[in-house]
């Protein structure tokens, strides 16, 4: 490599060569707009974050009030964190960096408008209708569907902008950031499309076109893959800029990056179902997100190596430069959260942690150590350039850094240790074999100083968040916007002489093809041949490690694969679409489509009454999900806990799933039948009236507001039409069938001294918890005279 | 053999083959990229690309 110095004096570049340049100038202004946009709704955030936090150790600080409750906090907080500050940030960065790397303005100052405008419509419906209680559940895919069309629309406008703008560009080669970025825009579109297809029953509300078993892949498939293709992959892309740029050296091995890019965007799309190990998701999918999270450790090493080697040699810069702290840190809790990651998806390990705070801690390693320290290194760098000036206080810069990090550090710890505490708590059983504390709320009191420590290490990091906001903003203050100018050849020449059909004969691209080509062979043969095929896929792999590894070697530019591949973003494009599109495929087609790939085993649901729909709208609405799981996985202790295992057929008219991933609260699948109307009244109304200790809410609007009987047959009809075996008779009469199952619950109130109106969410919600875990006949049934409810 | 491992669990040994067949894949070509990628100036050029402007950025009021 050469020195930063020589290569800017004597790039080689094809397009530099050209005598004629003009001068251009860059679109910076919308890059302050993204980056105080960031800065400002990181703040809300933050806020939000220690609120609820507050919330978990104090039920008090939830005011007993519906849109201060955590319930519906919690997602503003997640959708806050990842879309408005990351989101900002993200879109901010790139516009910065692709404008120089490409050497060209964005292809339209309009559609960057519309872009940011838009953006910013989506985080405040997003902030309006969510402590509403307005979601489809779906963990950060909450957003109701009239939003959804929104997010889709100004994507597009975002998408083509980009694209226009790589078309227009006048250095022919596509930079490893670039490369992050395009995997970013494809996947995300795909992503969100494909999770959020719902039917819409008003204007703000619809269910899933998924059920169950289906829906949960599908979500986890769009939420871990949130975090991979809108958390990681574009923010591997600033690091791939701004690092070196803060560095002053290049990247430490670009073709490790290219070995790290196509791996890690490959890999991570299979991941998703390691969210959901030990439930009632086929045992294939398990395996699969298993063991493809844990090939994601080497790809995701890879990026973190290549990141902290480009300080080779400028580690001092590591004491006195805040920006470099606050880079190489973030680099450094990427790697750690990636080993953590795949760690958390060992089966035997998710059994511990799954459901518990040990997953929020990692999360927060990774949205506050990776994403919160790179947005700051960029932020500080970024921001003096943007307003031609120097950063306000280093020293202000460098108090923020060391009280983030002390706030994530405590944050983590206080995560670890209360949520292995209450995962070795919920499986522990005397020597007579019973559980050794049977009472939930006994394993909340146990971790509530962790709590407290949580509370204390995230307000560290939010008054640092503050800190930065403040010197950011005397930053610009103490100058004027400055948008950057360049000189750049007017007509490139991007002809190499190759064609795209010679680029597809290329050796990297026949091996792939005949390795994937064995590989599907395998796939499909029979056990015997399929043992044949697979020696044949190990010599085909290293007889093509070294084959493409000569190819890369090779000292003619014209004469490399990936050289020429990153000349032509339509094809980098669409290799990257196949690459993330096979494991997607893999996994989500056969769950909707082959009926044998999700057995219905246990015993088959049958569709919800009408007002246990109602009810199961208001355990939605309210974020129950949030903190209760609805999945009793297969273990003795479980069993004991909360009763029968559930099974995958128990599920299928569940529009959406609502199996959680956290257990504040104890689990719920069984819960119906389990305590009398009278138990639920008092405990929604005060959970501490039946369970001393909780930290669950109250909820006493719940005994106020009215369900609409009106909307009744809307919701039957709508999840009709999804599948769900609803009689005519059903339809016709669902507000009668409603009201009907209400009154016996009013009855059975009364006769206990409680009077309450039969028009309630309380008592609908009362119906949908009775009803949970338990499949009396259905009318459809009886009419079949079958015993299965499809 | 899709059928089988689709339908039940019993080639769940499919995944760890493919998992082991690309650790080792990706470790031998990231040492090999490591042992030999000191002294090849292909990627030079676009390595440099972030550190271009240093050298050539402007700025004007806007």
């Amino acid at each position: 490599m050469t020195s930063p110095a020589e290569g800017a004096a004597t790039s080689t570049s094809p397009a530099s060569q050209h005598l004629d340049e003009i001068e251009i100038t860059y679109d910076d202004a919308i890059v302050r707009k993204f980056v105080f946009a960031s800065v400002g709704w990181g703040v809300i955030g933050l806020l939000v974050g220690v609120i609820i936090a507050t919330q978990l150790a104090f039920f008090q600080a939830n005011f007993d009030t519906s849109w201060l409750t955590f319930g519906r906090l919690r997602p503003l907080h997640t959708n806050a964190v990842i879309f408005a500050f990351v989101g900002n940030m993200i879109f901010g960065s790139v516009y910065y960096s692709m404008q120089r790397l490409l050497k060209t303005r964005m292809a339209s100052d309009l559609l960057s408008k519309i872009h940011f405008w838009g953006w910013q419509l989506i985080i405040v419906c997003a902030a309006v209708t969510l402590p509403l209680g307005i979601t489809q559940s779906k963990e950060y895919a909450e957003l109701e569907w009239p939003i959804d069309l929104l997010v889709t629309v100004i994507w597009v406008v975002f998408a083509i902008n980009f694209f226009w703008t790589l078309i227009k560009r006048r250095e022919k080669h596509l930079y490893v950031a670039i490369w992050f970025y395009i995997s970013f825009v494809v996947t995300i579109a795909v992503l969100y499309i494909v999770n959020n297809l719902a039917l819409p029953v008003f204007a703000f509300k619809s269910y899933s076109i998924y059920a169950g078993v289906q829906d949960a892949l599908v979500q986890w498939w769009y939420g871990h893959n949130a975090v991979a293709f809108f958390l990681t992959t574009p923010v591997l892309g600033i690091m791939y800029y701004y690092l070196p740029k803060a560095a002053e050296r290049p990247v430490y091995s670009y073709r490790l990056s290219i070995v790290h890019f196509w791996s890690l965007v490959f890999l991570y799309i299979w991941a998703g179902p390691h969210h959901l190990l030990y439930t009632a998701l086929p045992e294939w999918a398990q395996s699969l997100g298993m063991v493809f999270s844990l090939m994601l450790w080497a790809p995701s090493w890879g990026g973190m190596l290549n990141g902290l080697f480009t300080l080779r040699g400028a580690w001092d810069k590591l004491r006195t430069d805040p920006i470099i702290k606050f880079l190489i840190a973030g680099v450094t809790f990427y790697g750690m959260a990636t080993f953590e990651g795949p760690l958390l998806s060992i089966k035997s390990v998710s059994a511990l942690g799954h459901y518990t705070d040990w997953i929020i801690g990692h999360v927060h390693t990774g949205a506050l150590g990776w994403n919160g320290f790179m947005a700051a290194g960029v932020f500080y760098w970024l921001v003096p350039r943007l307003y031609g000036t120097e950063l306000h206080s280093k020293s202000l810069a460098n108090f923020h850094f060391w009280l983030g990090t002390l706030g994530i550090l405590l944050y983590a710890m206080a995560m670890w240790i209360g949520g292995i505490t209450q995962g070795l708590m919920w499986r522990a059983v005397t020597a007579e074999g019973a559980l050794l504390y049977p009472n939930f709320v006994e394993t909340i009191e146990a971790i509530r100083p962790m709590y407290m420590m949580r509370i204390v290490g995230g307000l560290m990091y939010f008054v640092g968040f503050c800190l930065m906001a403040y010197n950011l903003f005397v930053t610009a203050k103490s100058g004027a916007p400055v948008d950057g100018r360049a000189k750049v050849p007017a007509k490139p020449n991007f002809d190499d002489g190759v064609a795209v059909p010679a680029l597809l004969t290329k050796k990297p691209v026949i091996f792939s093809v005949a390795a994937a080509a064995v590989g599907s062979a395998f796939f499909l043969a029979n056990l015997t041949v399929g043992a044949i095929l697979l020696v044949i896929l190990v010599i085909i792999g290293f007889v093509s490690v070294k084959f493409f590894g000569k190819e890369l070697e090779a000292g003619e530019h014209h004469n490399t694969f990936h050289y020429l591949l990153e000349g032509r973003p339509l094809l980098f494009s669409t290799l990257c679409l196949v690459a993330i599109l096979i494991g997607g495929i893999a996994e989500i087609v056969p769950t909707i489509m082959v009926e044998k790939a999700v057995p219905k085993t246990g015993p088959i649901a049958t569709p919800y009454q009408p007002l246990e729909l109602h009810g199961r709208d208001v355990y939605v609405r309210e974020g129950c999900y949030v903190c209760h799981s609805q999945m009793i996985r297969p273990f003795v202790s479980e069993k004991m806990r909360y009763g029968e295992i559930s099974t995958a057929g128990e599920f299928i008219y569940d529009h959406p799933f609502q199996w959680g991933s956290k257990r504040t609260g104890p689990d719920l699948h069984r819960v119906g039948g389990k305590y009398p109307n009278l138990w639920h009244y008092n405990h929604m109304l005060n959970p501490r009236s039946t369970s001393p200790g909780s930290n669950m809410p109250n909820y006493p609007w719940l005994a106020e507001n009215k369900v609409d009987f009106a909307d009744t047959a809307l919701k039957v009809k709508a999840m009709k039409t999804l599948g769900v075996p609803y009689t005519v008779d059903e339809i016709a009469n669902a507000a009668q069938l409603a009201e009907k199952q209400a009154k016996v619950i009013t009855e059975d109130l009364k006769q206990n001294g409680v009077t309450i109106e039969a028009n309630t969410d309380l008592v609908a919600l009362i119906a949908y918890l009775q009803r949970l875990g338990k499949h009396p006949a259905h009318p459809s049934q009886k009419a079949s005279g079958t015993a299965a409810a499809k | 053999m899709f059928k089988a491992f689709y339908a039940s669990a019993e080639l769940l040994d499919g995944p760890i083959i493919a998992m082991a067949i690309f650790m080792t894949t990706f470790a031998l070509v990231s040492i090999r990229m490591w042992r030999k990628g000191k002294n090849n100036p292909t990627y030079d050029h676009m390595a440099m690309l972030p550190l271009e402007d240093n050298a050539s950025a402007e700025g004007s009021a806007s």
